[in-house]
């Protein structure tokens, strides 16, 4: 083939960092959130949630740096954020048992980043999955010659879970789970960022 | 910092202050309301979109009592301090 010139428009970014040390509080919160769920455990969907965890001041250090990484981040891209603030619409932890996962989904009422932050690590967990957003290119799509290698023929991407790392991207990106196949269970938060305008002040 | 005065067409709605808080206020990333403004400093008119602005560049101070926002010369620092 000859050398084209390439550009490339309308990408998908996933950002991540590693940031342990708010595991230890996270994990206080979260274990107290999940022994709060006294529901039995559902044997199709073995999973348990919390209620919402961003008001709890023992991890105002980690919600605070999620709003002002999720700022940063719809900053960079390009929006217009000067006048703009971003806010939790929800941070809720969720416990994965034996063969549970999550179905593939976007977040939309007003959320603009979403993300996770991985409490433990278990062998055999889950992996994140980034799944792509064009739905004219899943409807006309040809098989992948290798689908092992990223490509722009790549339609799914799966990130392996780190105890410790914060994962974000646009909510606009259908993201689920793998199945979970440790015996020891999934600990993670997932978060929705919305953003609204700066409040005026009323002099 | 540079400041752009508007009158506030919805005052005295949910949110945009009394009837009578009639001027906005913009700096770089925040908007107030208030119901006077003194500016002591040079300024001019600047269209953005369909509004107009007196803009100026300066300092600004808040008296909350009288609910009136100075915009002032920037005092530079005096360095024998």
């Amino acid at each position: 083939m000859d050398n084209l010139d390439t550009a490339v428009y309308f990408a998908t970014a996933v950002y991540s960092i590693s940031k342990p040390e708010f595991v230890d509080s996270a994990l206080t919160v979260f274990d107290e959130g999940i022994a709060k769920n006294t529901d039995p455990i559902n044997e199709l969907y073995p999973v348990k949630m919390t209620d919402n965890l961003f008001m709890d001041p023992r991890i105002k250090d980690l919600a605070g740096y999620i709003t002002s990484t999720a700022w940063n981040i719809l900053n960079s891209q390009g929006y217009k954020m000067d006048n703009k603030v971003t806010y939790f619409q929800s941070m809720w932890g969720q416990q994965h048992y034996k063969y549970s996962g999550m179905e593939d989904h976007a977040h939309g009422d007003g959320n603009q980043i979403v993300g996770f932050y991985f409490l433990n690590q278990p062998e055999k967990c889950s992996s994140i999955v980034i799944n792509d957003s064009r739905e004219a290119k899943h409807l006309t799509q040809l098989p992948e010659a290798d689908p092992n290698v990223v490509t722009y023929a790549t339609s799914k991407l799966l990130f392996p879970v780190k105890k410790g790392v914060l994962f974000f991207t646009n909510a606009w990106v259908p993201h689920s789970f793998t199945r979970h196949g440790g015996d020891e269970p999934l600990k993670f938060m997932h978060f929705n960022i919305g953003v609204q305008q700066q409040p005026v002040v009323i002099v | 910092m540079k400041f752009l005065i508007r009158f506030n067409k919805s005052r005295g709605m949910p949110g945009r202050g009394t009837v009578d808080h009639a001027w906005r206020v913009f700096d770089e990333s925040q908007e107030y309301l208030c119901k006077h403004v003194k500016i002591n400093v040079p300024s001019e008119s600047e269209r953005t979109g369909e509004d107009w602005n007196i803009t100026c560049k300066g300092v600004m101070t808040i008296d909350r009592s009288t609910s009136t926002i100075t915009i002032g010369e920037a005092v530079a620092p005096n360095p024998t301090e």
